[in-house]
């Protein structure tokens, strides 16, 4: 048996909205501690976890894991019928094939029930370790949007470079080139507005900007992106959602070849 | 309330019962106040004493206005019926279950033989009225017009309202806000109608109207004197209608005419145009402000106000003139920058035709609008027109400078491609200069910069790789043009990250797989 009511509805729209470009068949976790999906796109570039812990709801009851399977534009579909003030339930029964979002109006005046049939997807779980990153840069989510949308009209690629300087993106294509420098600033009148570079050595990496642009549709769910950087990692891209969890992105970023011929 | 005020007030009563024997007929007070020319909270009394004298064969429609009390932000306008508000009497609730705050306040909206059991009913004379009042050539005046009963005071507009007549009227209060609310756009439209010839009694007019004759024959001399090319006969109306409302109007309330006056005094040259009907209509009832607003000069005591006043009067006049005398083909023009005035540039394929369809449909609305019963639109109609206006004023100077609106668009792409220019520049100069740094902050505060050098020596230098991407763009663009999208993706990133030594050969960054960097659980 598994109930979770949440209230702020919308956000669950929201994830779903930011995941379901890049992934289109996930299956979703459920144990006690939270709600929980991991997917990789399907040429297995980018990873998307989501985690929205259980006290993030108003109810939670998971009495034992669960993995549902669900076709995200499915369930991005019936999630668009709730409206977004309204407070979502997810139902779904030990052993039953389909799960049930329950939308109920603030007013408490009008319910619905929508039932998707649950699918079985053999997902591959990677395990992610808690690293170090060379460099972490928190900066308005909007602004990193604008970036990536702004560079992928000049190229399919973005060089992440951070030095003490600041965080630059740079592109290149057939109509010439970019950079964009964000510097470090933190004397913003709100928290959100600000930039902040933590970098322990500097650290270029190039990926591909398709995948950025997808990650950027999470800019709704918060204010504040944190971009982590390592040379031999994947990049981060994370969003937090207010006080229940975050929705992170992981990139691998393009290789160059001669480096591994020399390797 | 005056005691003066209540006597002519009372001399009316024997005629609304008169009309009150029209089973048929309904008598609101937006009405009552524009027959008979005064003001909409003298209406409102004036219905009360005669329900208070002929209470008994009569049904009355309340209007209940006030806060809600379940719902504290709403402050609510309710009609209805005189048994649905004497069951509530004590606390006030309507029998629609909603329950006012304590301070509600409760009026007459209407009178009649019998509740109707459609509500077009109750609005229906009043609109007739007002339709009729609107339709009035513009040079005669009328209290609809110049929205003399409007109790609706604004501290921003001054009303020039003859001083004789303001002095014989005190300002007076208004009691509720819902009174405003109500009166205010019920009579902004209708009040002009008051005095033309409607189905009820035009004799009470008359009456009053010779009163306020004798009482203000100095103001309507002073009017008469005015000759301000065609309308001084406009303004003597004007000056007349004043008299008779002086009473039941207070003496500063801000009417929405002057302010409209205003408004359109910049922007109205070319408003008028439009010979359309629904334009027309506007135009008319601006003429008609316009002749108000002088009218009220000419009446005032005060010489310096006088003179002031003429000043701006007589421009807006000129202006408004000229436009009557604008041609249909600039019409059309005009017509054109209204529907796109934000965008001229836009690549519509035939904007033109597009606007004018805009505006034909826009003038639709107008005249369907004009149609409708509610007074509320009209105001806002009237509103759109001073809109609708300004809009048109920005054409005209746009016209003036280019001569025709096209003209416009046939310049803006040109202005298009210079910007492509610049953005190319860059990249298309780069080749043969092999030197260019242009750093700048763009318009969201960031630093940009686009570099084209050539590199010395350091070999993972990044000047050096992107001369490296300069030389690959111009040498190998032919060939990679129409390179798939992950062709053309390789080749870009090896140029960008690949070693500055290395030409820009084939090179490519290869994407990593997430895979090889987490391992299965």
């Amino acid at each position: 048996m598994l109930e979770l009511r949440l209230v702020q509805g919308s956000l669950l729209k929201k994830v779903l909205e930011a995941i379901r470009e890049l992934v289109t068949d996930a299956n979703f976790d459920c144990s006690g501690t939270g709600f929980s999906l991991q997917a990789m796109d399907s040429s297995h570039v980018a990873l998307v976890a989501l985690l929205l812990r259980a006290e993030g709801f108003e109810h939670y009851r998971c009495d034992r894991n669960l993995s549902m399977g669900m076709n995200l534009n499915n369930m991005a579909k019936m999630l668009r019928c709730a409206g977004n003030d309204d407070i979502i339930t997810i139902k779904a029964d030990d052993g039953s094939d389909t799960v049930t979002f329950m939308f109920e109006s603030p007013k408490q005046d009008k319910i619905a029930d929508f039932e998707m049939k649950l699918m079985d997807i053999d997902s591959e779980h990677l395990g992610i370790p808690d690293s170090e990153y060379q460099a972490i840069v928190r900066m308005p989510s909007s602004e990193f949007m604008r970036i990536c949308k702004d560079l992928s009209s000049i190229g399919d690629t973005v060089v992440i470079s951070v030095t003490k300087e600041g965080v630059k993106f740079s592109t290149s294509g057939e109509i010439g080139s970019a950079n964009i420098v964000c510097r470090q600033n933190q004397t913003v009148d709100k928290p959100e507005e600000a930039t902040i570079i933590e970098m322990q050595e500097p650290v270029s990496l190039t990926f591909a900007l398709r995948y950025m642009n997808s990650f950027t549709k999470a800019s709704s769910l918060s204010e504040q992106v944190t971009i982590s950087l390592s040379s031999e990692l994947p990049v981060v891209v994370e969003y937090k959602i207010a006080e229940m969890g975050y929705i992170r992105f992981y990139l691998a970023p393009k290789i160059e070849e001669d480096e591994e011929m020399k390797s | 309330m005056a005691a003066a005020v209540d006597q002519a007030l009372l001399d009316l009563l024997p005629q609304i019962h008169a009309l009150f024997s029209d089973p048929l007929r309904v008598i609101s007070y937006k009405w009552l106040s524009r027959n008979f020319c005064v003001s909409s909270n003298d209406a409102k009394r004036l219905l009360q004493e005669f329900v208070n004298k002929h209470g008994t064969d009569l049904q009355v429609i309340y209007s209940v206005s006030g806060w809600l009390k379940n719902n504290p932000q709403n402050y609510c306008v309710k009609l209805t019926s005189g048994p649905n508000l004497k069951v509530i009497y004590g606390s006030v609730f309507l029998l629609t279950k909603q329950e006012f705050k304590d301070s509600c306040s409760i009026q007459i909206y209407s009178v009649q033989a019998s509740i109707p059991k459609d509500t077009a009913v109750l609005w229906n004379p009043e609109f007739v009225q007002a339709e009729e009042l609107f339709n009035q050539p513009f040079d005669k005046e009328n209290c609809l017009r110049d929205n003399r009963f409007c109790g609706i005071l604004n501290s921003f507009v001054k009303r020039t309202s003859s001083g004789k007549h303001v002095s014989s009227l005190p300002p007076k209060p208004i009691n509720s806000a819902a009174a405003a609310a109500l009166s205010k756009p019920s009579i902004i439209p209708k009040e002009q109608a008051q005095q033309e010839n409607l189905p009820g009694p035009s004799i009470p007019k008359e009456v009053i109207g010779n009163k306020a004759e004798k009482n203000n024959s100095s103001a309507l001399v002073k009017g008469s004197n005015d000759s301000v090319v065609k309308e001084s006969s406009t303004s003597d109306h004007a000056s007349k209608n004043k008299a008779q409302n002086g009473k039941a109007q207070p003496g500063n309330g801000g009417s929405l005419a002057t302010m409209w006056g205003r408004a359109s005094a910049k922007p109205k040259p070319p408003t008028t145009t439009n010979s359309t009907a629904a334009a027309s209509v506007a135009a008319t009832a601006d003429a008609q402000i316009c002749a108000k607003e002088k009218a009220d000069a000419n009446s005032s005591d005060d010489e310096q106000g006088v003179s002031y006043k003429r000043g701006s009067n007589g421009a807006n006049n000129r202006k408004r003139r000229a436009v009557f005398d604008f041609s249909d083909d600039e019409e059309e023009e005009n017509v054109i920058s209204i529907a796109s005035p934000e965008s001229p540039a836009q690549l519509a394929p035939n904007p033109v035709a597009e606007a004018s369809e805009d505006t034909k449909e826009y003038q639709k609305k107008l005249e369907s609008k004009q149609d409708k019963p509610n007074s509320v639109k009209d105001c806002s109609k009237r509103m759109d027109s001073d809109i609708f206006s300004e809009h048109n004023a920005k054409s005209a100077n746009t016209t003036n400078h280019s001569g025709i609106t096209l003209k416009e668009k046939s310049t803006d792409p040109p202005m298009d491609d210079s910007k492509k220019d610049q953005t190319v520049a860059p990249a298309s100069t780069s080749p043969k200069r092999r030197k260019v740094l242009k750093t700048r902050i763009d318009e969201r505060g960031r630093e940009v910069t686009e570099v084209v050098w050539e590199g010395e020596a350091a070999a993972g230098d990044k000047a050096e790789k992107n001369v490296g991407n300069a030389d690959a763009g111009s040498r190998a663009t032919l060939p990679s043009k129409p390179q798939p999208a992950s062709n053309t993706d390789k080749s870009k990133a090896s140029s960008k990250s690949a070693a500055g030594s290395k030409r820009p050969a084939k090179a490519g960054a290869k994407q990593g797989n997430i895979m090889s960097f987490f391992k299965k659980v």
